[in-house]
């Protein structure tokens, strides 16, 4: 047994043991069996920022953005932007959101949704997002760590084995703790991400000596016009330029693109789908459990923002360009950039297990230690959303639907179950489906971005209709779903060949998505409105508006703000991240090269964390000064409850549950007789 | 807030501060011990100091002190890292001056960090008066 094996059980086990701990600490503090779904609307402001963090970046940010910069370059590195985005969404509802969970005594933005717009539908389709975000997209994240475990043991913690074991942690602590157990181990997780990710970026470093020497290493690699992917000199993707705003290429697997899909426009859309992470309903609830919304512009502006944005600019761009002059790239090889032959080629667990290895041939501790960072960064996310769902299963499907008269305690019971069928079920498709995980969890992203129309109609535009918001939902759904890898398979299993591959004009999923999204709602909500529906849903704004303080020099600052914002957007992550290539020097092999680079890094990497800057000012411009994520002005009494919606459906409920279950089995039977004839 | 989610919350925010600290502090300890480098063995000393630190700055703003079970625990793991360091000095063949530098260096500022909590928190002279025994 290896000594990093050694270090990395004992590790794990201290992680296990405060999880565990916290997982029995947060049952003997349940008042009553309600406090399980959402502690009690309890949890300070300070376990909010954590968990919210930690919720909000989660092994995305730990995994995939090293491992997008390795094969993207600096184009790719543009989203960790999404610092900014991602707590962005929460800026637009997370308090409005609070107040009327609040108010109307809402448990899940489920209820809180489908009360508003009054539709059956709605509350379905914001399930279903829940849902792609509960299995495969946690999934994903699950399966990366088991991998990265394997890689660290050597092979001798099966893949498979280490996702199970660890995720047995998980199911512990939150089945018996429920959503405050995840909270407060989400504390702890939140401070081993961000610790992690400087520890093994800090290492990441060290090959060069330094940031200065790393600085250098890229320049020589600009100078070699080293194209990105390892490809050998004078390939045609560039690790250091933008290449272009769009291209109007069928998307991959249909049509290549001239110098990667990391155009303006793929980092605007990407960028818009991280904030999906803030839009879900898990998200959301996180934020129902808070005791008051002190914590909201905390964890936006200087959590999420500041803290995470700096890391984010700062680390993932060496842990993922490290592997490159470690050996880890042919074309680095061949070019001579290689500083220290540490790797044998491609690192098959992605540039994290890279430099998680290449760390623990001298310091296995350490390898350890990074290894428990990665899984709790992962964990925080997982248990959040497993814990949330579950109540949404139990509370918006079988207890609306199918039995109205379940007790709070059989809730809880039920909640319980639900909880170890989604995380069984998450790890069956991990381990034995891991390509349908991998199609269906890159649709979470986008899914989520498709909520903000629903969510903006609630929280601040009545004159969306719930046609207009259903409508759209629906339409943004299916834009996501069919240009990505699982419509493109979905469709070719009813034999239709789309006439487009992934991400067609190098647009993600989620841009496509929300942009039929809002076109519909706007076309749909100026034709559908009705005096009486917009009498019925008046009273949720009559009482945001006079709750939630709203800046005094509002008509002043308003065009500030706007402008502002789309300033940044378009400027930031839009098209106008071309201006990057030169602002501060060439990044092109054709001119200069590293000797114009003002900065001494390269002129997008410098483009990055001036946007960085500007994008923490205005997301305290918006939280504060404009205050929308300031506490309310005034006390929030919550409504009676015999004035308050009723939560259980009165419309028949065992009968609509037949009924999708007939329409389900009908169109399951359909799929395969079209498959057979046209497949 | 409950008084037992009160002190909940007091402990968890002290399991996450060490939680956070402690594996890199141990970490880095360990690589100075292993490379003899005695600036990284003084780089873990601070991060535990650091952790210590905030330790005492979430008691300030939970209007509390240190639990026993926190002292006792300190003490204890005093106790097993100066066991650790003997055994090592007496048994371990490759542990250098170095090491034993950074470790009577590690002991030392325990002691001395100790002392300097008293006294900022006590005073002088209520710090001696903890160890003074009055006979009857």
């Amino acid at each position: 047994m290896s000594e990093t094996v050694v270090w990395l059980l004992a590790f794990l086990a201290l992680y296990a043991a405060f999880c565990l701990f916290w997982g029995f600490t947060a049952a003997g503090l349940a008042r009553d069996a309600r406090s399980f779904f959402l502690a009690d609307r309890n949890l300070p402001a300070w376990v909010f920022v954590l968990a919210g963090t930690a919720a909000s970046f989660s092994g995305f940010m730990v995994f995939v953005e090293p491992d997008l910069v390795r094969t993207g370059g600096f184009p790719a590195a543009t989203l960790a932007l999404a610092a900014i985005t991602i707590p962005l969404a929460g800026v637009i509802v997370m308090k409005r959101q609070w107040m009327l969970a609040r108010r109307y005594g809402y448990v899940t933005p489920v209820e809180m949704a489908g009360e508003y717009y009054a539709s059956e539908t709605l509350r379905l389709l914001m399930l279903l997002v829940a849902l792609v975000f509960a299995v495969p997209f946690v999934g994903l994240q699950i399966s990366a760590a088991g991998t990265l475990i394997a890689s660290a043991t050597g092979g001798l913690l099966d893949r498979t084995l280490a996702m199970w074991l660890t995720s047995g942690i998980v199911f512990t602590y939150v089945v018996f703790g429920g959503l405050r157990a995840a909270a407060y181990v989400a504390t702890l997780q939140a401070l081993l991400l961000g610790a992690g990710m400087v520890g093994l970026g800090v290492a990441s470093y060290l090959p060069f000596g330094g940031f200065g020497g790393f600085a250098e290493a890229l320049g020589r690699m600009q100078a070699a016009g080293l194209s990105a992917q390892g490809d050998g000199p004078g390939g045609p993707f560039s690790f250091f330029d933008v290449p272009g705003v769009v291209q109007f290429v069928g998307g991959l697997g249909w049509e290549a693109s001239d110098g990667g899909i990391w155009t303006g426009v793929m980092i605007l859309s990407l960028a818009l789908g991280l904030m999906g992470m803030q839009l879900v309903p898990s998200f959301g609830m996180l934020g129902f459990a808070a005791r008051n919304p002190k914590g909201f512009r905390a964890q936006q502006t200087w959590a999420a923002a500041g803290t995470m944005g700096a890391l984010l600019l700062l680390f993932p761009v060496a842990i993922g360009l490290a592997p490159h002059f470690l050996g880890g790239s042919p074309g680095a090889d061949a070019a001579g950039l290689t500083v220290a032959p540490a790797l044998a080629g491609p690192p098959p667990a992605g540039a994290v297990g890279a430099m998680v290895g290449w760390v623990g041939q001298a310091a296995p501790w350490f390898a350890a230690v990074f290894v428990v960072c990665a899984l709790a960064a992962v964990q925080a996310l997982a248990a959040i959303t497993l814990s949330t769902t579950s109540t949404m299963l139990v509370r918006d499907v079988f207890r609306r639907y199918i039995r109205p008269d379940l007790s709070i305690e059989e809730q809880r019971f039920y909640a319980r179950i639900a909880i170890a069928l989604i995380m069984v079920v998450a790890l069956l498709v991990a381990s034995f489906a891991p390509g349908a995980q991998a199609m269906l969890g890159a649709l979470a992203l986008g899914y989520g971005l498709q909520l903000l129309p629903v969510l903006v109609g609630v929280c601040w535009l009545p004159w969306i209709t719930p046609a207009a918001a259903v409508t759209g939902l629906a339409t943004g759904l299916l834009f996501v779903t069919f240009t990505d890898s699982f419509g493109i398979a979905l469709a070719g299993f009813f034999g239709l060949e789309l006439p487009w591959g992934r991400w067609p004009w190098t647009v993600h999923s989620a841009g496509w998505g929300i942009v039929f999204n809002v076109a519909v709602v706007i076309l749909i909500s100026l034709i559908s409105q009705r005096a009486d529906d917009r009498a019925r849903r008046q009273p949720v704004h009559d009482f945001l508006s006079s709750h939630a303080g709203i800046a005094p020099n509002r008509h002043t600052m308003r065009p500030v703000a706007w402008a502002a914002t789309l300033a940044w957007i378009f400027l930031a992550i839009g098209p106008g991240v071309l201006f990057g290539n030169v602002a501060f020097g060439s990044g092109s092999t054709a001119a200069a090269g590293p000797e114009t680079w003002r900065l001494g890094i390269p002129p997008l990497w410098g483009w990055q964390i001036l946007w960085w800057a500007l994008g923490v000012m205005l997301l305290w411009l918006l939280a504060t000064r404009m205050r929308m994520s300031t506490p309310p002005v005034a006390p929030i009494e919550p409504l009676p409850r015999s004035q308050r919606p009723p939560s259980t459906f009165d419309g028949g409920g065992k009968a609509v549950a037949d009924t999708w279950f007939w329409i389900i089995v009908t169109a399951a039977a359909a799929a395969v007789l079209a498959n057979w004839i046209f497949g | 807030m409950t008084e037992p989610e009160e002190d909940a919350e007091h402990r968890l925010a002290v399991l996450a501060n060490w939680g956070l600290f402690s594996p890199f502090a141990l970490a880095t300890g360990t690589s100075g011990f292993s490379a003899d480098s005695y600036l990284l063995c003084l780089s873990a000393y601070a991060l535990v100091a650091l952790a210590f630190v905030a330790h005492i700055v979430i008691n300030w703003v939970w209007k509390t002190g240190f639990r026993p079970g926190e002292t006792a625990a300190a003490i204890g793991l005093y106790g097993v890292a100066v066991l650790v360091f003997m055994a090592s000095w007496l048994l371990d063949a490759t542990f250098s001056d170095t090491d034993v530098y950074a470790g009577l260096t590690g002991l030392v500022l325990a002691i001395v960090g100790f002392l300097a909590y008293l006294i900022t928190r006590y005073g002088l002279r209520g710090s001696f008066s903890m160890f003074h025994i009055r006979h009857a």
